[in-house]
């Protein structure tokens, strides 16, 4: 059974219609690469399947079950992850407590346990070093990894990465698909997650 | 600062608050009365700046409506006192949860507002409120009642405070309500600071920081903004009912102050320290020292605290308390979730070999 499912899904801003009856299938340990020119709509896409935008109609499956008029939190709980093209991150939080939330609520992981959770996706996104500075001061490359890893601690079954790679240099952009590679599958083909990435521009879409 | 230094830091100023504390709780055994009742008008004012500021400064719900739960508060306890013929001390505890009550409805309606119209949706509510309170005549309408002779000489454990202190029944009646004032001051620091640390505390800092990437790690701004707002309203209806036991008389326009009970509480954060635990504090302790040293000039001190309100708005935005932190990086009361060290290997499986995606 695919973990993810659009159904005919569509979305207008006002006259202008921007999701037009897309329809597709995901299934678990797939990776989907979504690419389109600047205003093509991918972004709305994945705000439609986040749940911060309500389709107008058809309908989003997640492992069978209709989500669609589910809020963007309980979608999370129910594991839908996701990064922003922009970092958006709690910025007067230290980089650890930003995956602290991430994981206490989207993650349900006990109090106990986070911690040590925190700290393994941490180290993995190499975000270790930084872990009690403040969010706001970090630079670009660092805020993307925060995302990543603020979206792998809600404990996702898909994750949807939006033009993670976006306004990185080459080398930059490298490294961090390397670590998006760390996380792919095999580490929880498992518990059932699965990958969903969005490489918009050629030089991101490893 | 090194850590050690930070820690004697830490440890002497937990002595010091003992210490104070313990001061305060003993105060009424030799201090003159006028100095209790100056120290309950200080601590009835840092219970409402400390709800203020956890609205305003931790959950972003900028009110200038709290003025509403004073006043249900301050008619709730005469209500049970003159119509149910309640002992005050239960009054007290009516007030707070009637109007932990009204929060309820209060929120359903202003939460659809936000920002500045938020500010003004909670101040028509708390006018409505001050409206309705005026028409309610057993308790004297529109000119409002004082509480019957001799009820606070009969309260629960007056008689007793009046034998321990050997002091005139009155003296004891303000040495109860200067204690209330005390706990309430207290328990609602500590339960701030544990609040604010729990797993509730946190998800609200992150919602202050970003609401819609909030929502989408699974934090919930709407419930938990609602808890702190019905909390805060339970908080701020003991304090009303508490202030108003000691003046024993209410009237619309006093209880629905909006002045007294919200424009100073927030001139009394945003000097002390909006966002930050123990700015109230400060702020109170800034604004009763003005009061006192301006006595003689009448209004003045409304003035003074006026442009100090401004200037810090303008040039520390963070407050007294909030810039200090900033300055020296002595925060004594760290809100802040600290990563754990690691050394040994990582507990859980090892990583992965990496994987090209599509």
């Amino acid at each position: 059974m695919p973990i993810l499912t659009l159904k005919a899904v569509s979305k207008s801003f006002g006259a202008l219609k921007v999701t037009d009856d897309v329809s597709f299938d995901l299934s678990d340990g797939e990776a989907l690469g979504i690419i389109g020119p600047n205003g093509a709509g991918k972004s709305t896409l994945f705000n439609l399947i986040t749940g911060n935008f309500a389709a107008d109609s058809g309908q989003i499956f997640l492992d069978g079950r209709d989500v669609t008029r589910d809020s963007a939190m309980k979608r999370c709980e129910s594991g839908v992850g996701r990064s922003f093209q922009i970092p958006q991150p709690f910025g007067r939080l230290s980089v650890y407590e930003n995956l602290l939330v991430a994981a206490r609520f989207g993650g349900t992981v006990s109090a106990a346990d986070a911690p040590d959770f925190c700290m393994d996706i941490l180290e993995r996104t190499c975000l270790a070093p930084q872990a009690d500075r403040e969010a706001v001061g970090l630079p670009l490359l660092q805020r993307k990894r925060l995302e990543l890893a603020r979206a792998m601690a809600t404990r996702p079954r898909i994750i949807l990465l939006d033009e993670i790679a976006g306004g990185l240099t080459e080398p930059e952009c490298r490294e961090l698909v390397a670590t998006i590679g760390k996380f792919t599958l095999p580490a929880r083909r498992s518990s059932g997650s699965s990958t969903y990435c969005m490489p918009s521009t050629a030089s991101s879409s490893a | 600062m090194n850590l050690s230094s930070l820690a004697t830091g830490r440890s002497s100023v937990m002595i010091l608050s003992v210490v104070i504390v313990a001061t305060l709780f003993a105060l009424p055994f030799f201090a003159p009365r006028t100095v209790i009742q100056d120290l309950f008008g200080v601590l009835t004012l840092l219970v409402l700046a400390m709800n203020w500021n956890m609205l305003a400064g931790f959950a972003g719900l900028v009110s200038v409506g709290q003025q509403a739960f004073v006043g249900i508060g301050a008619y709730a306890i005469f209500a049970a006192v003159i119509l149910w013929g309640l002992d005050p001390l239960v009054g007290i505890l009516i007030g707070g949860l009637v109007a932990a009550l009204f929060a309820v409805p209060m929120a359903f309606f202003t939460f659809r507002l936000n920002g500045a119209y938020f500010a003004i949706g909670t101040w028509v509510v708390a006018d409505i409120a001050r409206l309705a309170a005026g028409q309610w005549k057993a308790l004297g309408g529109g000119t409002g009642t004082s509480l019957p002779k001799g009820t606070t000489k009969d309260m629960f454990g007056v008689d007793a405070i009046k034998h321990l202190l050997d002091v005139s029944t009155a003296a004891a009646t303000d040495a109860l309500t200067y204690w209330i004032a005390l706990v309430l001051a207290l328990v609602l620091f500590v339960a701030s600071y544990l609040f604010l640390r729990s797993r509730i505390g946190l998800g609200l800092q992150a919602i202050r920081d970003n609401a819609n990437a909030a929502r989408s790690v699974g934090v919930d701004p709407v419930r938990i903004k609602a808890a702190i707002f019905i909390l805060s309203g339970l908080g701020i209806g003991l304090c009303g009912a508490l202030m108003f036991l000691q003046i024993t008389r209410v009237t619309p326009d006093a209880a629905f102050s909006v002045i007294d009970w919200t424009a100073f509480v927030i001139f009394v954060v945003v000097i002390g320290g909006i966002g930050t635990l123990p700015g109230p504090i400060v702020g109170v302790a800034v604004f009763y020292c003005l009061q006192r040293l301006m006595a003689d000039y009448g209004t003045v001190y409304l003035i003074i605290l006026g442009l100090l309100g401004i200037g810090i708005m303008l040039f520390a935005r963070r407050g007294l308390w909030g810039t200090f932190v900033d300055r020296t990086g002595l925060d004594l009361l760290p809100l802040r979730h600290m990563a754990p060290t690691r050394s040994g290997p990582s507990a859980l499986p090892p990583l992965p070999a990496t994987q090209t995606l599509a």
